[in-house]
């Protein structure tokens, strides 16, 4: 009996240890929860802001330009986070700016898993990020296959430690943050900034019949091209620090600056021209009181797709926006720069960045309004990128300084809904969105100012119309690989959010939004919140990324606009239908919307990506040394002078990490004081072959630079020690170096 | 590590497409014998647009240990009877060889016509409004073959030998919308303001 019953138990304890094992493999994810951490109690508003440097190593795919997307070799402004945790009594949410291209649900997730696991305790529906839409950060991260396929970029796939790089650098920058919540008061500001941009989609625009609504942007092109006729503009001073014509908020329409090339012309005024700042103020004291209180951080909302760089570029870097928030922050932080350079020195460079070492304001800038909006550029190159991030980030800063009122207590709520698309009702009486998401072939050619060499293919160019549209995506021509829609081609479900704090609303669209479909999110949020809410934002690019939502007035033209809204024409009314009724929600009525899964509870997430490729170098153990000095020499690249070395190649995952690999600028006879480094503006590191990398310093340098005439040497710290022979900035035009 | 997978896919897509490979198997009446035959080929066709098909195919008895006894190059024409579903291609047909079965003693030649319906098994719909960059089909094909050997020069007997067969197989195809995409053109769009004459 005994090794019967012994049997018996063995049994018993098998059948249990597989029931162990079988919940356990079932499980989608296995993730181990800590006690979530408590919100510090404290009256008022408490907020922090943090940065996350992302920077990945080098060599993996750029992604943005379709099958132009190349594999980066250097650094040009190293990809960050900015990151605003604000939180009071009711509700704490992150927002989160990203030098990235678009987010995805997999990183979302993966940030949220993450913070759970820290006990953080903002979870999927409290965080928000929010890409810049730079084209010159990596891919590799998205769950929809179609992202990672062969046309994604030139060496495509998913690499999951790609993801996980950029979850782990996120996820610890929000933890940051939410460790040092403080008592703080919180400011909006909110202008119109013409002349940065223009629309780029302009004959699919016209086809938005204007309401007659004041501020609408259909009416005001059709007002700007009847000044333009009539050639009746009048000036308008600068704004200061910026070339720009900034309205003042409320003004009727665009002033044209007094520059004639400046002109607002038709499509210059056919786009949204809100730029809004939401300034975190750090108390001086436990009252509510915002007197004495410090500015640590500024969210800015823009819109403009911020392609300043053309589609050749190997570098990563933020592109306009990446330049913008430095500017900004080199603005709005104090004391100046660093703090042992000479006060001249010091008010120069915080023409082009804060010192990243020093307590400085944080300044995040998140995409706006941008679908069709290009930068107004006269070309597009590095050089035409910081001017524009320049201007950019000189209007953010004086919103900023311009902000009148500030709180310590108010409203700040959130609401995020993850929206399920196919099918998904877009009128209220039933008829549906296209079952399956699809992308034209138009926008494999390419946007106006990325176009790829596939438009070589008629089909591919803008306007491509088939002599027999298909049932559901009208006019649109799916590009497939032979093989029918996978519902893991492109995302399905996808987040929209309302974001209230204080006075003002940030709605977040997950894709971009062309001019007239976020004028009409704007409209409709507004509507439901009349009253209670004096600045609706809209940002585009959070938390998952459904490219374009063209009006379904715009949609037929099947440009790169159109031809990018996935799931058909009518995915512009589905999504301001539901922000309608979002808003609804916000105040307090009744939610119109059935259909759609429970607001702020994420919808089950089941992610296979495809195809999965290794992209993540491998890491190389490289001992602690030091070299002999090098030689710097002046170099005219790219229209700008600069100044650089070549080393001997490092492993290509320093760039990820810069206690390894730093870059920095010394100023002085022996070079003393560090005038700028790598996390600045002006550095650029490039990969010139296996053996050899580029170290090169790019100072924006002014005709009469306090610079010029300066001794300089650059540093390379970390693993690798080496500091350059000291070398003279002459300003004074330069004979044209030979190029090696 | 700087390839461009994507251009050279492209380049792939178009230098393929249209590219069918096809086997089919039936009775061949040749003479007074009907040995089965096997029978290979390839042909460029044209996706999606009735057009004009190129190819060569090879024969062989089953019963002959599929030695190839006859080579045949064909031009002919694709006909979208149903598109989407159902190809007839009528073509001509030029060997070289023999008769399946009868084995010439040197290398005689072959003029006939032929005609075949492929209906659509699986793969991509071309009467759907899509572009494929890349993408392949099943067709399931029913042949029908008739002409005549001309005997090799010096030989004794100058009787030209009819041959006829009907054959059922499939065909494999590769596509690509890269040469020829989906009907239609880039139009100037009509804008509201062109309609009332304001550009």
């Amino acid at each position: 009996m005994k090794p019967r019953a012994s049997s018996r138990r063995g049994r018993l304890g098998t059948a249990v240890l597989l029931l162990i094992l079988l919940v356990a493999c079932s499980a989608r994810e296995t993730s181990v929860a800590a006690a979530l951490h408590p919100v510090p109690a404290a009256p008022g508003y408490l907020a922090a802001a943090a940065v996350a440097d992302i920077t990945p190593p080098l060599h993996l795919s750029l992604f943005g330009h379709g099958p132009e997307g190349r594999i980066a070799v250097g650094v040009r402004l190293r990809l960050n986070c900015q990151i605003f945790v604000i939180a009071n009594a009711a509700d704490i949410v992150a927002l989160v700016p990203c030098d990235l291209q678009s987010p995805s649900m997999a990183l979302h997730r993966a940030v949220s898993r993450r913070l759970a696991r820290a006990g953080v305790p903002i979870g999927a529906d409290r965080l928000f990020i929010m890409a810049t839409h730079t084209h010159a950060a990596p891919g590799h991260y998205f769950e929809a296959r179609r992202y990672s396929g062969p046309f994604s970029s030139q060496a495509p796939g998913y690499d999951e430690r790609v993801l996980e790089f950029l979850a782990a650098r996120i996820a610890g920058g929000i933890g940051d943050a939410f460790a040092a919540l403080a008592p703080a008061c919180v400011g909006w500001n909110q202008t119109e900034l013409w002349g940065l941009t223009f629309n780029r989609a302009y004959v699919p625009f016209l086809a938005n019949a204007p309401s007659g609504a004041e501020g609408e942007p259909a009416t005001r092109a059709s007002r700007a091209e009847q000044r333009l006729q009539a050639a009746d503009w009048k000036t308008t001073p600068s704004a200061r620090g910026t070339e720009l014509s900034v309205v003042e908020r409320g003004a009727a329409g665009p002033k044209p600056s007094a520059e004639p090339e400046r002109v607002s012309t038709g499509a210059e005024a056919a786009v949204d021209p809100w730029l809004s700042v939401l300034g975190l103020y750090r108390r001086a004291d436990d009252t509510l009181s915002c007197d004495g209180s410090r500015l640590m951080g500024v969210l800015a909302v823009y819109g403009m797709h911020p392609t300043g760089v053309p589609n050749t570029n190997d570098l990563y870097h933020g592109d306009i926006f990446g330049f913008a928030v430095r500017v900004a922050e080199g603005r709005l932080s104090s004391p100046a720069g660093g703090t042992s350079l000479p006060a001249e020195l010091a008010e120069r460079r915080k023409e082009e960045s804060a010192d990243p070492d020093a307590e400085h304001v944080i300044v995040g800038l998140a995409n706006g309004v941008e679908g069709d909006v290009s930068p107004k550029l006269n070309f597009q190159s590095m050089p035409e990128a910081r001017k524009h991030g320049r201007a950019l980030g000189h209007a953010i800063a004086t919103l900023t300084e311009e902000i009148g009122g500030r709180t310590a207590e108010g409203r700040l709520a959130h609401l995020s809904w993850d929206l399920r698309f196919p099918k998904g009702e877009y009128d209220g009486v039933a008829n549906t969105l296209c079952e399956h998401a699809e992308l034209g072939i138009a926008a494999a050619g390419g946007a106006r100012d990325g176009p790829t060499r596939i438009r070589i293919l008629p089909a591919a160019n803008a306007g491509f119309q088939p002599d027999q549209p298909s049932d559901c995506h009208g006019q649109k021509v799916p590009l497939r690989r032979g093989a029918e829609p996978s519902r893991h081609d492109f995302p399905e479900v996808a987040p929209i959010g309302l974001i209230e704090v204080g006075d003002g609303v940030i709605a977040t669209v997950p894709g971009e939004a062309t001019t007239t479909t976020g004028d009409r999110i704007r409209r409709a949020v507004a509507a439901q919140l009349a009253g209670r809410s004096a600045h609706v934002a809209v940002a585009g690019l959070t938390n998952q990324y459904l490219q374009y939502f063209a009006t379904h007035e715009e949609y037929p033209f099947q440009y790169y606009e159109g031809a990018s809204t996935l799931y058909g024409p009518h995915s512009e009314q589905f999504l301001v239908r539901h922000f309608a009724c979002l808003a609804a929600t916000l105040s307090g009525q009744r939610n119109e919307c059935r259909g759609a899964g429970a607001i702020n509870r994420p919808a089950p997430f089941d992610p296979d990506p495809e195809p999965i490729a290794k992209r993540w170098p491998d890491d190389e153990d490289v001992q602690s040394f030091g070299l002999d000095p090098l030689d710097v020499k002046e170099e005219k690249r790219d229209g700008e002078p600069g100044w650089e070395m070549v080393i001997d190649a490092l492993p290509l995952t320093f760039t990820s990490d810069r206690s390894v690999f730093s870059v920095a600028v010394l100023f002085g006879e022996s070079g003393e004081v560090q005038l700028d480094d790598d996390r600045g503006a002006s550095i650029e590191i490039r990969e010139l072959d296996d053996e050899l990398w580029r170290i090169r310093w790019i100072p924006d340098l002014s005709p009469s630079d306090t610079r010029c005439g300066g001794q300089f040497r650059l540093q390379v710290g970390g693993q690798v020690r080496l500091t350059s022979r000291p070398f003279r900035v002459q300003c004074r035009p330069a004979p044209e170096a030979p190029r090696p | 590590m700087k390839g461009a997978l994507p251009m050279r896919l492209l380049a792939l897509a178009a230098a393929l497409t249209g590219c069918g490979l096809q086997a089919t198997t039936g009775p061949t009446w040749a003479n007074e014998r009907h040995p089965v035959a096997l029978v290979f080929g390839g042909t460029l066709q044209s996706h999606r647009f009735n057009g004009p098909t190129f190819g060569g195919r090879v024969g062989m008895a089953v019963d002959d240990g599929l030695i190839p006894r006859q080579g045949f190059v064909h031009m002919g024409y694709d006909l979208r009877a149903i598109p989407g579903r159902l190809v007839i291609e009528p073509r001509l047909d030029l060997g070289l060889g023999g008769p399946i079965a009868r084995a010439y003693s040197g290398v005689g030649a072959y003029l006939g016509g032929a005609a075949s319906g492929r209906v659509r098994l699986w793969g991509v719909d071309d009467s759907k409004t899509e572009f494929n960059i890349i993408g392949s089909h099943l067709d399931l094909v029913l042949a029908a073959r008739g002409g005549a050997w001309a005997p090799p020069e010096g030989s004794s007997s100058t009787r030209l030998d009819w041959e006829a067969s009907v054959e059922l197989g499939v065909r494999v195809a590769i596509i690509s919308d890269v040469p020829s995409g989906p009907a239609g053109r880039v139009q100037a769009p009509v804008t509201p303001a062109a309609e009332e004459g304001g550009e």
